[in-house]
């Protein structure tokens, strides 16, 4: 669903349930949001991997034997996208993970998640409020986006 | 997990006929390449030509595959996509496999029997 915005920026609101298959479809969606846009492919990429690895972790972790709602937004500025992503799971801590990449030839099969998203998200913050984590972070655009709305 | 297995220069080919190896299927894969690469034999080459887009499940999932088959049966990966190259290359786990810029050239896999 795309929604209007007061500022003539393409926004997309939207939200899945936490289930794998169901963050598949979102992740799907935003990909195409994002082409549809005009978003040079590079960016698309640095933004599908981090959301992957955000919207897994929140369905693994946060979530893992209960099942909940991740809402999230996407913001096209001029020279970034804005991403908020917002969850009812358990709290985490992202400071603590994520500094270092496993070793590749430990031949670890995981704990490289968070590793991709500080290697790509520019930015992040996390707030817990109320039972509510809310996670934010922005991807650099390296030229100024092609976007449609802005011609009118 | 749709598979297709064919031969190419003595190596088993597994192409994978998905567009995404992620969270969701990571699983799927390592039980599909179980079954694939049942009988020991030669080494292995996984294309991922078909694969627009991969996650670290599936990178991990890639990675419990060159375990389940073992230091004598060489797990290679070929054909990798610009998204799918940058996992490989922010881990650093393109250190660790042997990479084919392209598709191997595959005969059909000869029948058996």
């Amino acid at each position: 669903m795309i929604q209007s915005d007061p500022t003539p920026l393409p926004v997309l609101t939207t939200c899945c349930n936490s289930s794998l298959n169901d963050v598949r479809a979102l992740l799907v969606q935003v990909d195409k949001f994002l082409h549809a846009q005009g978003t040079p492919a590079e960016w698309v990429e640095d933004m599908n991997i981090i959301l992957a690895e955000v919207l897994s972790n929140i369905a693994r972790h946060g979530y893992s034997d209960m099942s909940g709602r991740i809402d999230l937004e996407i913001r096209l500025g001029m020279n970034e996208l804005r991403c908020r992503v917002s969850d009812k799971g358990r709290p985490f801590d992202p400071k603590l993970i994520g500094h270092r990449a496993p070793e590749p030839t430990r031949l670890r099969e995981g704990g490289y998640g968070w590793f991709l998203i500080r290697s790509l998200a520019r930015a992040l913050t996390y707030h817990r409020v109320k039972d509510t984590n809310c996670l934010t972070f922005w991807v650099p655009v390296g030229h100024k986006l092609p976007i449609a709305a802005l011609a009118d | 997990m749709q598979m297709t297995l064919g031969e190419a220069g003595g190596a088993l080919v597994i192409e994978l006929r998905e567009t995404r190896l992620d969270a969701a299927v990571a699983i799927r894969f390592k039980d599909a390449i179980r079954s694939a690469t049942a009988h020991p034999g030669s080494p292995v080459i996984l294309d991922l030509g078909n694969v627009e887009f991969m996650d670290s499940s599936g990178l991990g999932a890639i990675v419990g595959a060159m375990k389940l088959l073992g230091p004598e049966r060489p797990l290679e990966i070929a054909a990798l996509s610009p998204g799918v190259r940058k996992v490989f290359r922010l881990t650093r786990m393109d250190t660790v496999f042997r990479i084919h810029d392209h598709s191997p050239d595959t005969q059909a896999f000869p029948a058996t029997g």
